[in-house]
This record gives structure tokens, sequence and C-alpha cells, in this order.
């Protein structure tokens, strides 16, 4: 129709605004494509130590709604600020308590018997092992810290195992008559007890209550307790220190590394893992729990976090998703970071988290579509008489509509075009450079072309049926205007 | 198709006001009736009112009091886009700047009501071929109005107007920018479609020799009809 063709000519004629439009789309579609080319998550050093030291590829956390992140999403480590000492959640989500969820009472926040739950989990497609997070505080001395019952290192699979991170000594064998030994933290006022000494260490006596919250009529899976602590009939027992760890999360390990390198490299500076956990084998903590109370199964002990591994970390959003269908409300599933093998010259870079930067990504073609739209509006102020002439002549209200998304339509497909094209011949390099196969190229480049068409023409169509509404009230009687 | 018997054009009690100034009233209670087939002439001093009488005539502009009716249906009902489809079936207009769409060729812009009509593309052709055989633009019609001449783009402007064989076509000054040899062949152009597709004609001009061609006149001064003549000039 030569209401398009007019809108085609409208565009060439106001070449400069046309030009700046064009400019944002394509650079907004360049960003969207060249961003696919970094890998996003943890370069494998940093990344390694948050996995190590959490100790699962997902986490599964007793909160009734989600607190951050987009389903699927990774978390995010931050400074550790609560005294959470049953769950890792205070390390990601800082405003947990401020926001209740971790209040007692609170439905969100309970502690759960895991049974149930991991034999619903382990049914899903993927996951590899399911195992409780279980810890009790203690007193080292006068330190508060939190004792962790894990595996024996041998039993720990990389890279979620703690070995690399030991600095001295080694990782606690299985307990051993009265000698029961700990792996300390070489930080936190723990960093005083050395290799070989023993030292006293005292646990509460767990307290399980009943539900939190006896208003809840929901039934959830695994139930919900409250877990307390009666520090006067604990116990207290002397741990043998047979290592020391640091995780550092500044440290660039190369996945083949078998020492910790030199640290902080020149002009860097050391940022610790700062929640202080004693890790005891399982075998040690059970003995140690029973001189508290009756020896219990950990299995049974209610606890406020799971942890999975799973077979392949790629499908690990699909696995996520497979487990919250299963666990339904309740429960939420986060993955812990996804390891990146980089080279990063040694410093630690950390990249775009998934959400922040498909953020960016909206952003930029919103950005583009309101310049492509105010360019638009621009061009059509300063053509109100010629619109005010396709009244005259028989154009209604629609009419003009489409001649404006004709032009804004064109000026966002050409602009994600040239975006496209120019970041996807960047991105052939890609192709030669790394592991991706050519397969995996093409599905990326229809995906990228998906997206950046998608977005481009979405949103600034969008944004043009505005300006179109606009340009659709302007009378016939604009014509009688002279220019 | 068209049952209305009345006059094909006619308004009544006209006024439009300008709250300018101390106030100017461009038209004042006129009224007119134009029947089918009529070739009228508008004619006046500069500001007496004929400009404004034909945007109003044309649902370009509207009046402060009074009512048209095109076949007997009022503007006073009809909404922006109302008008436009009321334009672009029934009603041609021919400005004296030509007001043509630079950006499209001699042919597209002829086309260009139909095609907003959404007439059949083989009708459309047929229709741009013949007005551009009739009007002497055959060899133009992939020129841009830029690459024409004053003469030729207002041909072109009178084919768009008659394109969609409206019942009425209202000019205002077509020859006003023309030299005299061009205003001769589009005052002929105007008479043959006036009396060979029966189409109606109201004219607004200072040029005397549209006369030649009209059959009725209508003088106005100061916003009101001062004569009314019937010239019977059917040639």
């Amino acid at each position: 129709m030569d209401l398009i063709r007019l809108g085609r000519n409208e565009i060439k004629r106001n070449w400069t605004r046309t030009g700046v439009a064009l400019a944002a789309t394509a650079l907004a579609a360049w960003m969207l494509v060249v961003s696919h080319m970094i890998p996003r998550g943890y370069p494998w050093g940093v990344g390694q130590a948050e996995r190590a030291f959490t100790g699962g590829d997902l986490v599964v956390l007793p909160l009734s709604s989600r607190v951050e992140s987009r389903n699927g999403a990774n978390l995010t480590v931050k400074p550790w600020e609560g005294r959470d000492w049953q769950s890792h959640a205070l390390y990601y989500f800082h405003r947990l308590s401020q926001e209740g969820y971790i209040s007692e009472g609170s439905l969100g926040w309970r502690a759960f018997d895991p049974r149930e739950v991991m034999d619903l989990i382990k049914d899903v497609p993927g996951v590899a092992r399911v195992e409780p997070y279980v810890s009790l505080p203690c007193l080292v001395g006068s330190v508060q810290a939190i004792l962790r019952a894990r595996d024996a290192l041998d039993a720990e699979s990389f890279p979620l195992s703690m070995a690399r991170f030991i600095v001295e000594g080694e990782y606690p064998g299985p307990a051993a008559g009265s000698g029961m030994e700990a792996l300390f933290p070489n930080f936190g006022g723990l960093e005083y007890n050395l290799v070989g000494s023993s030292v006293p260490v005292r646990v509460p006596r767990l307290v399980v209550n009943p539900a939190p919250s006896s208003k809840d009529p929901a039934r959830l899976v695994g139930g919900a307790f409250g877990l307390g602590l009666d520090w006067d009939n604990g116990a207290s027992v002397v741990l043998e220190v047979s290592g020391k760890y640091r995780v550092n999360t500044n440290q660039v390990l190369e996945p083949d590394a078998t020492a910790l390198p030199e640290f902080p490299a020149p002009g860097e500076e050391a940022r610790f893992w700062d929640r202080p956990e004693v890790f005891v084998t399982k075998e040690t903590f059970q003995e140690i729990l029973a001189q508290t109370q009756a020896a219990v199964d950990l299995n049974q002990l209610p606890t406020y976090e799971l942890l999975i591994s799973v077979d392949r970390m790629s499908e690990a959003k699909a696995i996520a998703s497979g487990i919250q269908e299963k666990l339904g409300e309740g429960f939420q599933v986060y993955p812990v970071p996804e390891l990146k093998k980089l080279q990063v010259s040694g410093s630690a870079l950390r990249f775009q988290g998934l959400d922040a930067g498909g953020l960016l990504q909206v952003q930029g073609f919103m950005l583009s579509g309101v310049i492509v739209a105010g360019s638009s509006y621009i061009m059509l102020v300063q053509q109100k008489r010629k619109i005010g002439l396709l009244r005259v002549i028989g154009a209604t209200g629609k009419d003009v509509v489409v001649y404006v998304l004709t032009i804004v339509g064109y000026v966002a497909a050409a602009g994600a075009a040239i975006g496209f094209l120019a970041a996807k011949v960047l991105s052939l390099w890609s192709l030669l450079a790394s592991e991706i196969t050519a397969a995996e190229w093409i599905k990326l480049t229809f995906i990228d072309f998906i997206s950046v068409f998608g977005m481009s023409l979405g949103i600034s169509l969008a944004l043009g049926t505005a300006v179109g509404l606009w340009a659709a009230r302007v009378p016939s009687a604009e014509v009688l205007k002279r220019e | 198709m068209n049952e209305w018997h009345g006059p094909i054009l006619a308004c009544h009690e006209l006024s439009k006001f300008y709250a300018v100034g101390d106030g100017l009233f461009a038209l004042s209670n006129v009224e007119l009736e134009v029947e089918r087939g009529q070739f009228v002439v508008i004619m006046g001093p500069s500001g007496s009112g004929k400009s404004t009488l034909l945007n109003i005539l044309g649902g370009i502009d509207r009046p402060t009091h009074g009512e048209v009716l095109l076949n007997g249906r009022k503007y006073s009902r009809m909404s922006e886009d109302d008008l436009a489809v009321m334009r672009r079936r029934e009603l041609g207009i021919v400005f004296q700047f030509f007001n043509l769409l630079p950006e499209l060729t001699a042919a597209e812009n002829i086309g260009m009501p139909m095609r907003l009509a959404r007439m059949d593309e083989r009708d459309i052709m047929s229709r741009v071929m013949h007005l551009l055989e009739v009007t002497g633009l055959t060899a133009r019609a992939n020129h841009y109005p830029v690459e024409l001449s004053g003469g030729e783009q207002q041909r072109v402007a009178i084919a768009r107007a008659l394109a969609p064989r409206p019942s009425i076509v209202l000019a205002d000054e077509p020859t006003g920018n023309l030299d005299s040899k061009m205003s001769q062949e589009v005052m002929k152009l105007f008479k043959r479609f006036n009396q060979e597709e029966g189409q109606t004609f109201v004219v607004v001009t200072h040029e005397d020799g549209f006369l030649d061609y009209a059959d009725t006149l209508i003088r106005l001064s100061d916003g009101e009809i001062v004569e009314r003549k019937v010239l019977n000039a059917k040639k």
C-alpha cells in the first residue's frame, strides 16, 4: 500500500533523525547479541569457592514466596550478616530477617523433616544427590561459630569439595575414639587454633518444637517445626584441629591446580568468606549430638536447607523447575552460581548475573524504542500538514496509525538487522575460538534473532502506537496551515 | 447507489467567526444549495470568505454556526474519521497549492485516495491510467512532483480529486498559480468531467474565464452572498 511506501520515503527524507534512531536500535541489538558471547556466572575459581562452601549445585529453602531473583536465576553470595545456623539463607538474602521470613512463627521460615522432601526430590530427573544441611551453633572457647556436618573428603566430588581451600593440614577423617577431628577456619577469631591442637567446643542441646505457627492450616511437605537451643543441657567436647581452610572469594583457581595460588596478588585485596563454619564428619557430628540427646539419624534432624547435586549443571535451571514443581508452595529452589572456565589474568572478575543482564537488554531496547518513537514524533510534529492532507484525501485515524507504525517498524527492523549482523560477524570469532559447536552457534543465532527482532519491534511498535494515536488525532484542518 | 434526490450539497445559516482582535465574521448566514451536475463558480474579492466557505463545505473546517449537508447527511453528526471516509468516496478537493505528496510519483498520488478506499488494485490501475491519459500526463506517470511543472502538478491534483469518481469536486483557486494557458487547460478539464462524468463542481476563483464554463455564479462579499446568478452555460 502507498502508505507504507510513503512511510519508507519519509524515513529516507529525514535521514539525520532516522540515522540516530537506527544507531540506537542497532546498538541495543548489538549489545544483546554480544552479551550472549560473554559467559555468565562466575569465573571458575570464585564460583568453585562458593559452590564448595555451600556443598550443593542447588539449594532448597523453606520460603513460601520468592525472595529475590527470577525463577531459576543464580544465587549471588554476599557478606554474611545473619545468625542462621542451619542454613545459608542469610548469606544470600540479607533482608530475610526484616521481611519476616525467618522470624519465629512465620509460615515461610520453618524447619522441616527432610526425609519426605528428599524422597520427592530424588525422583526428579537430573538430581544426583540430596542431603540436608546439618549444623549446630557452637562456642569455640568464647568465639561463636557453626559446627557443620559434612561427608568425609573422599565422599565429596569436585567441584563441591572443600579440599582445594585447605591452607594447612588436612580434612578431618572419620571419628576415631576420643579424637574428634575438625577443619577449622583460618579467620573469624579461629585462626589461632593451630593444626594438631585440641580445642574445647561447647554445643547446645537441640530442641525440636511443634509447628511455629499453629494458625497455618496448610499441609506442607515435610511438616513445620521450630528449632530451639538449650545451652544449659548442652555438651562440651574437645575437637582436634586436623586442618585450616580459607575461602577467598577473590581468588581464581585453575580447574587443574593442585595448590592455592599466592594471595593476595599484587594490588589486590583478600575477601574471605566470613561465615565461621567448623567442619566435622557426619560421624563425628552424630557422636557429639549423642552427648546432648538421644542419637538421631542426621537425615531425620529437622533442617532449614537442603543441598542438591545435579548430574549436569547446564540443566540446573530445568532441574530447579522440576524440583519446585514437585515441592509446590512452601519451598523455593535456587541454583548456586554456575562455574565458567575463564582465563581472567589473575583477577577474579564477577560477571553480570542473569537477572541484571536480561534487565539491561530490555532497557537497551526500551531506550532505542523511545528514540525511534521520539524521532518519529518529532518528524510527525513537523509534518502535521501532511497528516492533514492525508485526512483530506480520505485517510482515517487507523490509516494514520498504520503510516506511523510503518515508519517506526522500518527503523526498528533496520536498526535491529544492522546491530544483529554486526554482532553476529563478531561472534563468528567465538565460534572459532571456543568449544561451541556450529549447531549450538546456529541455535544461539536463531535465539538471538528472535530476541533482537522481537524486542526491537515489540517495544518500538508499542511506543510507536502511542505516537500513532497522537497523529491520528491531527485534524484535516492542518492542511490549511502553511509550512 | 444514492437514494438522495435533494441538493447534493447544501448549507444553511452558515457562519464562521474568528475571535481575533475585535472578532471577525468570515462567513455570515450563508445559504447555499448545489444541485447534482451543476458547475458552480464562487467569486469575490480577497477576504470575502470564499476559501473559508469551500473548506467548510469540504468538511476540512468546522463552522461556528449552521449546518452543511452532503447528499442529505449532516456534517455536524460526523466524526473526523466519518468525514475522511466521506471525502474519499464522495467528495474530491483541489487546492491552489496542489498539495501533492512529494514522496509519491504522479501515478501513486492519483491512486492514493482509491487505495485508502481499499478499491481493487486492477480498478485503481485502470482508473489511474485513464486519468493520466485524460490529463495528458501519461509520460509523466512515474515522475515525482518536484519533477513536474506547476500546471502538471495541478493536473495531477485534479486527477487525484477525480480518481474515486466523487459526486462532487471542490476546487479552491485551482488556477491561482498557473499561467493563462495552463489555466485554460484546467478549466477545460473541469468542464469535460462535468459533462462526461456528470460530476458536480464548486470552484472558487478570481478567473473570469471560468464563467464561460459555469452554470451558476455565487458572488461573496464580506462573508455574505451578494449575488446568485444562473448562467446556463452548458456548452
